[in-house]
């Protein structure tokens, strides 16, 4: 099936335009190229990320979402790139119609030969001697604090997990600057309702994916994302939210 | 690959085979089942004796714990004696409770209280009596090993849906783990108060009328679509729809022209919209297609997440057919492969929790203090520690 | 009616005595439908040899005579005193019947 999505998006792309796919997700497929949408002079490395047509959902159903969640993508990297602190990869261009987005490569390969997502680096580091690591740790504290600015300024992510998050090592000193990628389903939200959900994504994430250390990834991820608020008082509010939703699911009567 | 630690507690009476008596009644169906499973292989597993009694609420209202209690009350000895029927058909005459039966697996949560308490009062009795291991098993697990049993040992992403769980559900490490659910009510639940709106018939089921008249549908509505990551919600197109819809009752079952324009809006021909009605199996259908995406599309987002190209549904909702055929073409697009069941061992039944029993039954369970069968409405799929798994 | 001066702060009372075959069955019932569970509304237990509930608000004392089971509810108002034993009774019930159908 693949094949026959590749063939589609290199049609699109025309068919000398060099391509290679890099990861297939649920939503969307990556692919790597080398060549600007449109201006040659700034040939570099960029990611194109195409939304595939979804033949189990109603075509209204997928066309409406498609378009929805790309624009949604497009409309939050220009946003989130004027931000202060926040690290997310720059947007190129984009066709909502036919779900394209085209972005800066960010990432890079991991000792494993992994791609450097924070789901893989935790997985290279699943074991008792480098789980606990202080590169971890500060890696997680980074995290935390790059969904907190997210949050104070009034944005939510809406699809956390460990492979939404990508690391970039620093050529000077070597250290890990975590990137928010993968915006489909994000948006502006002031509710704290919101805040406290995209939380409990976050941990229930970890806790499913990386459940032999993940107490203490979610504690330094809160512990970073503690770091990025001023106001004490909003911070208190989202943190009760937080634990009244994690309360709601645990609790949740089970009734027909 | 069997653990040799599973076979730390025999057959009795030196058989290759342990009998597991199982009941059920978390919800507003009584199920008993007998199985046989192999000795050595705990997939191996032969359905002696699968009955079940639902309890239908009239049309318009939902199940209230009492009456239902009272149904599982009515109904337990009834039962069962069918059930001994059955294992003397195949068994052979001379099958009898206390020799024969290893271990009695019930359900201990969740679910509804009341329903939940009245088996277990029937379970523990029985047990009492005949000095038979009693095995307390969670609902969730019951789904999920019964669909092991089916896909013969793979190790799918399952996605739960009933009346009262909406789950996406992996192994790792010894548990089931939660990667995608509800943020609010159940998917069952959701169709079943569509239902009570509509005043659709509870019988069979809520869910398979809806399915029935939905196949009937040709216009779609776009209804909200609520996805945040692996987890979904369900409240908004609810609430949305039953506003639509009481405007649609009170309005003679038609929309108002107006009304219809906007709805159908994305057709982008006036005319063509004037020209048709909306109905009853429009709405049932819209909803279906709605809810569905949002659930193949979690669980899509999980595997991708886990790396597994296999899904199994398990759960009353499973049973739908629309549900089978979209996940269907999701897992084929994946190259994957989906496993469903039919309605014998989709909706809530005891075959399911006799299996999930004698797995725990003869890893070593036993229990130490008649307290731990207090039944729970709320007991975590990811709460239990699957000893009997690698 | 016996009065028992021990919960007089408990002042509606019910007595239920019930016949069994045996002594056995006296034990699968209490244990299957009586003295496991908590009561409704009431998480906080005490529990004897010969009682359980919550001393403030309803308890049940239960003995044996000759194969018949006697079980002494003493409530703090009428309703809990209904509920509770209306339920019981229920439970009792099943049990019996169960009993009956597969000794």
């Amino acid at each position: 099936m693949s094949a026959e999505l590749i063939d589609h998006v290199q049609q699109y792309l025309g068919k000398n335009f060099p391509i290679k796919l890099i990861s297939q997700g649920a939503e969307a497929l990556v692919f790597e190229t080398s060549k600007h949408p449109f201006d040659p002079t700034l040939d570099k490395e960029y990611i194109i990320k195409y939304r595939p047509f979804k033949k189990y959902r109603h075509e209204q159903i997928d066309r409406v979402i498609t378009k929805k969640r790309t624009v949604g993508e497009c409309r939050c990297l220009v946003k989130l790139s004027n931000m202060e602190g926040i690290n997310v990869p720059q947007f190129i261009a984009s066709d909502p119609h036919n779900g394209f987005i085209w972005q800066s490569k960010i990432g890079q390969t991991l000792k494993d030969g992994t791609f450097s997502n924070l789901r893989n680096f935790l997985w290279l580091n699943n074991n008792d001697k480098n789980a606990y690591t202080e590169e971890v740790k500060q890696v997680l504290l980074n995290v935390g604090k790059q969904i907190g600015i997210l949050h104070t300024n009034q944005y939510v992510h809406g699809d956390l997990t460990s492979s939404n998050i990508v690391l970039q090592q620093e050529d000077c000193n070597g250290k890990w600057v975590p990137f928010l990628i993968d915006f489909g389903l994000s948006g502006y939200s002031t509710l704290v309702e919101d805040k406290g959900v995209d939380l409990y994504v976050l941990e229930r994430a970890i806790l499913s994916t990386h459940s032999l250390y993940a107490e203490k990834y979610n504690e330094w991820l809160l512990e970073g994302y503690k770091q990025a608020y001023q106001d004490q008082e909003d911070l208190t509010q989202v943190l009760k939210r937080f634990e009244e939703v994690r309360l709601r699911g645990r609790k949740r009567s089970m009734l027909g | 690959m069997l653990q040799p630690e599973l076979q730390k507690v025999l057959p009795k009476n030196g058989k290759d085979y342990y009998i597991c008596l199982g009941l059920e009644g978390s919800a507003n169906k009584l199920g008993f089942g007998v199985i046989k499973q192999s000795l050595s292989d705990p997939l191996d597993t032969e359905v002696i004796s699968n009955i079940r009694d639902t309890y239908n609420a009239p049309p318009g209202e939902g199940f209230m714990p009492r009456d239902t209690a009272r149904h599982h009350k009515n109904w337990s000895c009834r039962i069962l004696k069918q059930v001994i029927e059955e294992c003397k058909e195949k068994l052979g005459q001379g099958f009898d409770i206390k020799k024969d039966i290893d271990c009695i697996a019930f359900t201990k949560g969740p679910g509804m209280g009341a329903p939940l308490h009245s088996v277990c009062v029937f379970a523990r009795t029985l047990s009492l009596l005949h000095n038979i291991p009693l095995i307390p098993v969670n609902h969730c697990i019951g789904h999920i090993e019964m669909g092991r049993c089916i896909t013969k040992g793979l190790n799918p992403v399952v996605l739960y849906v009933s009346g009262g769980n909406t789950q996406v559900i992996a192994y790792s490490n010894n548990r089931y783990r939660i990667f995608g659910e509800t943020l609010d009510i159940a998917v069952g639940n959701c169709l079943d108060r569509f239902a009570r709106i509509l005043k659709i018939s509870n019988s069979p089921s809520p869910g398979y009328n809806i399915e029935q008249l939905a196949r009937k549908g040709k216009h779609l509505i776009e209804l909200p679509y609520t996805v945040k990551g692996m987890d979904l919600s369900m409240s908004g197109i609810l609430q949305y729809l039953e506003q639509l819809t009481k405007s649609f009752l009170s309005n003679g079952s038609k929309f108002s022209k107006q009304k219809k324009r906007k709805l159908l809006e994305y057709l982008n021909d006036t005319e063509m919209i004037d020209s048709v009605e909306i109905t009853v199996e429009d709405l049932c259908f819209s909803f279906q297609e709605h809810l569905f995406a949002m659930l193949i599309e979690i669980t899509e987002r999980a595997m991708a997440h886990v790396g597994s190209d296999e899904v199994l549904i398990v759960g009353g909702v499973g049973c739908n057919l629309r549900l089978q055929e979209m996940m269907e073409t999701m897992c084929k697009d994946r190259n994957g492969k989906m496993f469903a069941t039919d309605d014998r061992f989709c909706i809530d039944n005891g075959v399911m929790i006799a299996q999930a029993g004698v797995l725990q039954y003869r890893y070593g369970y036993v229990l130490e203090n008649l307290k731990d069968t207090r039944v729970t409405q709320t007991f975590r799929t990811d709460e239990v520690f699957v000893n009997w798994r690698e | 009616m016996t009065t028992n001066n021990k919960y007089e702060n408990l002042p509606f009372k019910l007595t239920l005595d019930i016949p069994f075959q045996c002594q056995k069955h006296i034990d699968i019932v209490l244990k299957s439908s009586i003295v496991t569970d908590e009561l409704i509304n009431i998480d906080n237990n005490i529990q004897s040899e010969t009682s359980m509930g919550d001393i403030n608000k309803f308890v049940i004392e239960y003995f044996t005579v000759e194969n018949v089971l006697s079980l002494r509810f003493h409530s703090i108002d009428i309703r809990l005193l209904r509920l509770i034993s209306n339920n019981l009774i229920e439970n009792v019930k099943l049990s019996i019947e169960c009993i009956d159908e597969f000794q």
